[in-house]
């Protein structure tokens, strides 16, 4: 079967199922309702409505018990279990601290079974050291703990698709129950549902691209090393994580490309990474400050009412912000580069454990694969032969190796082409640009010329051709004066004939009888 | 029948989509989905077109995300709903057919993510009486099971919907080139399943 018989056999069938909804009745109540609301001539009001019989209702003694007991129940059984009862007779913290934890726990349930949101669990251990894979813009509020029973839940807000920056760290021990709660976290920035609404409803709802910006400087980073041992190493990927962002109560569309590389000169497995984020305005992207990442968390408190917010100059990280991005030497071509998507190309889910490594004639380090964020690319030199790609997962046997087709980032590149020939295909100046427009724009006044004379000389054909025809009705009209005068001639002659012969006839008549 | 009539300037085409064998009150100057988008809140002539015109595509759009007929009709019903609430959409800021398709989108996206479906079970739900209508999920969800999520809705709008692959990377929001590389992907696959199935 060839593509279009494919797609003729998908719209079909989708047509076909779709034939059959039929619901523009109940779009246009809901879209209406005023329309559709008329009790005016109703004789009843709504009380009476209720009780249409007229009887009296009974008093329900069940409803009654029942109430009761749950109400015993709250207050008898229940607060045995709840852990977080017992600490309102906890003698630790303060009871403003206490007060506030109690009340962001209240928040959290209120939040998630009230709105879209979205969750991970992982360990405090793998949360700490993963984070920017887990949730690039928020590390782990948390300090580090030794058990390795602690887990951690992260509960992200979503709008449509896309992810907010209103999230919520629990972390627990052992099964995520209300009685296994040791600390949580909030962020700042929280959204009402007429925001949310309002923004979505708006028409900024578009997110910016920033391929292009990341091939540069990846470039830079496995290229331009400084040992020639490392030169070459495959250690560079990335990926992109939009976020509806809400800062000093405004919301912005940003999309943020997260840069990592291997770190050769740490003994222990490290990751450099940068960042670098933008928005749009009215169709403009503009740079967003990724620097407001780093201070996102509002709170994070102990069941104890006491701080749980990690020091920072004792925590060590996988993953280290390095500002390589703003200060990055003189940048290669992109035409070395190629890159590989695995979770595009391949049936391979993001999941926290999953490592890639391409193997080629050189040694190449394992990348970390993100868990949330689309694009993730692995970023290779053009110079390997044959590279084939492995994953693995920490928690699991699984993995394999999967050979690819590298693409490349300068699409019109081949490696097989004279590569002095080849000019930057990225990153054009500003004064390249205004000559590109410039051109671009006296192109379109040739093809406006263009169109106006060809108009032109379509206006002028079609009047010499009417004036050829009138000629041509001007001659047949002579013609015509012409056969009418030669007719006229012609009849005179023969009526002048006619008569002369008649008066020789007579004549001779007249002899004959005379004779 | 749907006639599409193309006019060509500056860098692009723009696209004017008539309705001819539907009556329309409208002069044929503002006789489009970008006119219809911003009188739908306030005319259910407007509204009622709209839902002739799109029912179809939105419908396939939120059963390629939620693969289920009941949640995908509720999602249709919902997109046209959210379409007359729309409060500021100026036909200067898009296409009026991209928008549609992607608030059906969003809303497909919330409605699986609210059921918690996951969409390669084949769980049936119950249909009661309308046996073509689980013939043809089960049809379609076979015919595309083997694909990813995002492979699943480039298909089926551009087979379904009928959308260009500048339009599909807008709603997408994906470069035009990976939208290509994505849907030539899902086909290839497609075309192998269907040709293991045949031997």
């Amino acid at each position: 079967m060839n593509n279009s018989e494919f797609e003729k056999n998908l719209k079909n069938k989708m047509d076909e199922l779709a034939s059959s909804v039929d619901c523009f009745d109940k779009i246009a109540k809901r879209a209406y309702p005023e329309e559709n609301s008329d009790f005016s001539d109703c004789e009843y009001t709504v009380s009476d409505l209720e009780n249409i019989t007229g009887r009296r209702s009974r008093f329900r003694l069940a409803s009654v018990i029942a109430l009761a007991a749950a109400v015993a129940l709250v207050i008898f059984v229940l607060p045995e279990n709840l852990g977080f009862l017992n600490n309102v007779f906890s003698d630790k913290g303060n009871k403003s601290d206490i007060k506030a934890y109690r009340s962001l726990i209240a928040e959290i349930k209120e939040e998630t079974e009230n709105h879209e949101y979205t969750y991970f669990d992982c360990t405090l251990k793998e949360y700490i050291e993963n984070d920017l894979l887990l949730s690039p813009l928020y590390s782990c509020p948390f300090e580090v703990k030794n058990d390795e029973n602690i887990n951690v839940r992260v509960y992200t807000r979503i709008c449509g698709e896309y992810p907010t920056n209103q999230i919520y760290a629990v972390q627990y021990e052992g099964k995520y129950e209300d009685g296994n709660i040791l600390a949580v976290a909030d962020s700042k920035a929280k959204f009402t549902e007429e925001e949310l609404s309002e923004h979505t409803a708006s028409n900024e709802t578009d997110f910016p691209t920033l391929d292009t910006d990341t091939f540069f400087e990846v470039e830079n980073l496995i290229c331009n090393k400084d040992s020639a041992e490392n030169e070459m190493q495959i250690s560079a990927a990335s990926f992109t994580y939009d976020c509806i962002y809400k800062l000093d109560d405004k919301i912005y569309n940003t999309a943020s490309s997260i840069i990592y590389y291997v770190d050769p000169t740490k003994s222990v497995v490290a990751y450099d990474y940068d960042i670098i984020s933008a928005y749009m305005s009215k169709d403009i992207i503009k740079s967003f400050d990724p620097s407001v990442f780093e201070n996102d968390w509002n709170t994070a408190l102990y069941n104890n009412g006491s701080s749980a917010f990690a020091d920072k100059s004792e925590s060590v990280k996988t993953f280290n912000r390095s500002d390589f991005l703003e200060s990055s030497e003189s940048l290669y071509i992109t035409d070395k580069m190629c890159y590989t998507e695995p979770f595009e190309e391949f049936p391979i889910k993001p999941e926290l454990g999953i490592e890639f490594t391409v193997y080629s004639n050189i040694s190449s380090a394992p990348l970390p694969a993100p868990v949330i964020g689309d694009s993730f690319r692995i970023y290779l030199p053009t110079t390997l032969e044959n590279p084939r790609l492995n994953y693995s997962k920490s928690t699991s046997v699984e993995g394999g190796t999967v050979d690819f087709e590298p693409k490349y980032c300068n699409s019109t590149y081949s490696p097989f082409e004279d590569q002095e020939n080849f000019t930057e295909a990225y990153g054009e100046s500003v004064a390249e640009k205004d000559r590109l427009e410039e051109i671009a724009r006296k192109l379109e006044e040739y093809r406006q010329s263009v169109e106006a004379a060809q108009a032109e000389a379509e206006m002028l054909s079609e009047q010499a051709a009417a004036q050829d025809i009138q000629e041509e009705i001007e001659k047949i009209q002579k013609l015509q004066e012409e056969i009418q005068i030669a007719s006229a001639d012609m009849h005179d002659k023969n009526a002048a004939e006619s008569e002369a012969a008649a008066d020789a006839f007579e004549k001779k008549m007249n002899e004959i009888i005379a004779k | 029948m749907v006639e599409q009539n193309f006019i060509t300037g500056g860098d692009g085409a723009i696209l004017l989509t008539k309705i001819n064998d539907v009556p329309t009150n409208y002069q044929e100057d503002t006789d489009s989905v970008n006119y219809l988008i911003q009188s739908c809140a306030t005319s259910k002539d407007a509204l009622c077109r709209l839902y002739q015109m799109f029912k179809s595509s939105v419908f396939a759009v939120a059963f390629s995300i939620t693969c289920d007929y009941h949640l995908s009709e509720d999602c249709v019903a919902e997109t046209f709903v959210r379409l007359t609430q729309v409060k500021r959409f100026s036909p200067k800021d898009g296409d009026g057919r991209g928008f549609i398709h992607a608030v059906a989108r969003n809303v497909a996206l919330e409605q699986r993510r609210r059921y918690k479906k996951e969409c390669r079970s084949f769980v049936i739900q119950s249909y009661g009486e309308a046996d073509k209508t689980v013939e043809d999920s089960i049809f379609l969800n076979q015919m595309l099971k083997y694909l990813s999520d995002k492979q699943r809705q480039i298909v089926v709008l551009r087979c379904c919907s009928e959308l260009s692959f500048k339009e599909i990377a807008s709603i997408m929001k994906c470069p035009e080139t990976t939208a290509k590389s994505r849907y030539k992907k899902a086909i290839s696959i497609l075309q192998s399943k269907a040709g293991e199935g045949n031997e």
